[in-house]
């Protein structure tokens, strides 16, 4: 449990699937050391198998009691896929375009593939990171209790000290959002960005996304547009609230789905979530589901009839400043109160992360003096 | 050792905890419990291939499968049944300054964790001594030890590309800290034609943690078999197993206490034992034998408690709890959905599988009442019944 928690609210109607987000996390933190196959945030179509393959169904999470449940450690071969290269210099030799492996199964393998039958066939884009959950399985399953939720802002981030590798965490995440690190042996996950964050600055995918699709801040902040979406207009709903870990990146649902065709190729009036199967979104979103589109749906004519509406006005993103309401001098206080120093820039709140949270060193390292 | 002598008297040791092993007792104690030693006057071997070992006597160690909680891998869950009582061959060496223990086990499945996986498992092999044992010293939970009992563990595993041998003390579940100890040494060696790992692990004899010089060392071992997807808990354990080393006195107080019990299935009737667990609702909490409704992970699962524990730990849990606390697994693995969740959605912890309570005052008391009510008797009985228990192949 956290004192405040950091949030993200996605906006599916607007996600492109252009993976800059993708690529923004990858090359700040995993394209090195073991990082290689991993995908913090990763950008999936639905219906689909997803990344890693299949993690909807991979089990982890907790039942309706409150207790975790069993899960599996997906194979890098088969359900991440082992990064590959094309061969871009033999094509000057009249060879043609082939990958370097013999890959089976890769992030976004399935893009755009969907379902539904011909002239109804649907998908959207699903991007997803980390979900920092209130409850999280990962934590949960730690049996070195190595997996720490920061008090500050409900970042969940592991003690790289106390893991030793063992993977329960793997199995225990039902998002699968937390990797393992064959080079280092050890858990790594989505940190939130968290040397950005408490320097004012929203996540790297957040910062980058063309379609403006992200809001960060933090969940009690009354004023921000992420308390308004979530809380007030209840239209960012948690993927798969269902496996109940209490996620906290929230998703505006998909509403604007192209319209279905009968038979005779006339337009179906009155599907209110268009091609895509109302009942796809409740098993994604939960039953509340319902009342998000509704909502939506309401502001939306509200502002084709002229009107005013707060939330389209939100939605629109107009400004990164109000998108990314995140607070520096929250942290740089923090810091300041516990006599951490850094540089003149910088004091770094989460010494942590660095030199273990939960770890008792015979010799700790001071790294930042007192 | 008169310090230790002292400190045992002082100590206050209820009534009901006086332990006193019978002549039976030491003899089969001696015969089943003790690992024997070969004092040298050379240096001590690392190397599993050293020639020295042939003219060492060993003797056969048992490792049962470690189901006293259950973890979270429904792969490597799956093949728990499947798995077959173990055995090692020890053997022990010492001079005036190390001590080597040399282990060798058969395994048909070599595995060394690749380099590139998300999956595999390397095979490994530890060894852990209590920090503080002898005269008027209880022994600790033979799981890596417990809230009173540090233990110091030494982990050897097979991780292709950098050799993996770690020290660590550990006061029960998810305690385990790395830490640094001066001239310990292990290695790992597959024998391709016999199909067996052999294992040396060598150490000082004293170290800042501890001080094995002392007729009978507690110790015990752990294997994990990698290509049955065991790391951590998910492993094979034996209980406490006592090195002697001749050329330290043997504590008599020590070893009646150690011994007591190893002739109990032949003073006691298990059947009545088992009758007087659940009449004592031990079941209520525990499963064990074909006691199986307790929620999972409300209290250690005792169904092969009978391969790792000794009956003197057995008595001290049944009539004095607080002695040896287990800290839960992760006690974060049962949340409370019937609590009020906090601002942000948090559920608190279900109390109800936490292990211990922490009282006002701070101290950490077990959540296991006491039975020292029991008569001498019942409590030989049910530790009776309780050593029979190796039926871990029930587990589900």
């Amino acid at each position: 449990m956290s004192k405040r928690q950091l949030a993200m609210v996605m906006d599916l109607n607007k996600c492109i699937g252009c993976q800059t987000c993708t690529v923004a996390c990858k090359t700040q933190w995993t394209n090195r050391n073991g990082r290689e196959y991993m995908y913090w945030n990763n950008v999936e179509t639905m219906p689909g198998e997803g990344y890693p393959r299949g993690w909807m169904e991979a089990g982890g999470g907790f039942d309706e009691q409150g207790n975790l449940q069993d899960g599996v450690i997906p194979d890098l071969v088969h359900d991440y896929g082992v990064p590959w290269d094309y061969n871009h210099d033999e094509l000057f030799e009249m060879d043609y375009l082939k990958p370097d492996g013999d890959p089976v199964w890769g992030p976004n393998w399935d893009e755009d593939v969907g379902a539904g039958d011909w002239p109804n066939s649907y998908y959207f884009y699903l991007p997803r990171i980390c979900n920092h959950c209130s409850n999280p399985g990962c934590l949960a399953a730690c049996p070195r209790e190595a997996i720490f939720k920061r008090e500050q802002d409900g970042i969940v981030l592991v003690d790289l000290d106390r893991c030793q590798g063992y993977r329960y965490c793997i199995a225990g995440c039902p998002y699968k959002k937390i990797y393992f690190n064959p080079k280092l042996s050890k858990s790594e996950k989505c940190i939130f960005c968290f040397p950005r964050i408490e320097r004012g600055l929203p996540p790297a995918c957040a910062h980058q996304c063309v379609g403006r699709i992200r809001w960060v801040g933090f969940l009690d902040d009354e004023e921000g547009q992420i308390y308004k979406l979530v809380h007030k207009y209840k239209v960012a709903l948690p993927l798969r609230p269902d496996f109940g870990t209490q996620p906290n990146v929230y998703y505006v649902p998909p509403v604007l789905s192209p319209p279905k065709f009968d038979d005779e190729g006339k337009l179906i009036e009155g599907e209110i979530t268009g091609r895509v199967p109302i009942e796809f979104l409740e098993k994604l979103f939960g039953p509340e589901v319902h009342n998000a589109i509704k909502t939506l749906k309401e502001e939306m004519e509200k502002r084709k009839n002229g009107e005013e509406s707060e939330l389209m006005d939100i939605l629109i993103a107009y400004s990164h400043a109000d998108m990314f309401r995140l607070d520096e001098k929250y942290y740089q206080d923090l810091a300041s109160e516990k006599g951490l120093k850094g540089t003149e820039f910088f004091k770094i709140i989460d010494h942590r992360y660095i030199a273990g949270a939960n770890t008792n060193k015979e010799e700790v390292k001071i790294y930042f003096e007192k | 050792m008169k310090n230790l002598v002292k400190t045992a008297l002082l100590g206050v040791v209820s009534t009901s905890l006086i332990i006193n092993a019978s002549k039976a007792d030491i003899k089969t104690f001696f015969k089943y419990e003790v690992l024997p030693s070969k004092q040298i006057s050379q240096s001590v071997p690392s190397d599993p291939r050293d020639e020295l070992w042939s003219m060492v006597p060993g003797k056969y160690v048992f490792f049962y499968p470690q189901i006293s909680v259950r973890l979270n891998d429904a792969d490597a869950n799956r093949v728990i049944p499947k798995k077959r009582l173990q055995k090692a061959l020890v053997k022990v060496v010492y001079n005036s300054e190390n001590i080597a223990v040399y282990i060798r086990w058969k395994d048909r499945t070599p595995s060394i964790q690749p380099v590139y996986t998300t999956k595999a498992f390397g095979d490994g092999i530890s060894v852990e001594f209590p920090n503080d044992f002898g005269a008027g010293k209880t022994l600790p939970y033979v799981g890596m030890g417990d809230l009173k009992h540090p233990v110091t563990v030494y982990l050897q595993k097979t991780v292709a590309g950098k050799d993996y041998e770690k020290t660590f003390i550990s006061e029960g579940f998810g305690t385990l800290t790395e830490i640094t100890e001066n001239g310990v040494s292990m290695e790992m060696d597959y024998d391709k034609a016999k199909r067996e790992w052999i294992a040396v692990i060598k150490r000082p004899l004293k170290t800042k943690n501890s001080d094995l010089r002392a007729g009978l060392v507690p110790i015990a071992f752990a294997i994990w078999n990698g290509s049955q997807q065991e790391r951590d808990g998910n492993k094979s354990l034996s209980r406490w197993k006592f090195i002697r080393l001749k050329s330290y006195k043997i504590d008599k107080e020590y070893l009646a206490y150690i011994s007591w019990g190893d002739m109990i299935h032949k003073e006691a009737d298990p059947n009545r034992g088992k009758k007087l667990t659940i009449q004592n609702g031990c079941n209520a909490c525990h499963i064990y034998d074909d006691q199986r409704t307790a929620p999972l992970d409300m209290a250690p699962d005792l169904s092969n408690i009978g391969g790792i524990a000794h009956a003197p730990y057995l008595k001290e849990s049944l009539v004095d709890p607080n002695d040896v606390i287990i800290r839960n697994l992760n006690p974060n693995r049962h949340y409370n959905k019937f609590a009020q969740p906090d601002k942000n959605g948090a559920y608190p912890n279900n109390d109800m599988y936490t292990w211990y309570i922490k009282t006002p005052d701070g101290k950490i008391q077990s959540k296991m009442p006491s039975f020292s009510h029991l008569s001498e008797q019942d409590i030989k009985d049910i530790i009776a019944y309780l050593k029979t228990l190796r039926n871990w192949r029930n587990f589900k």
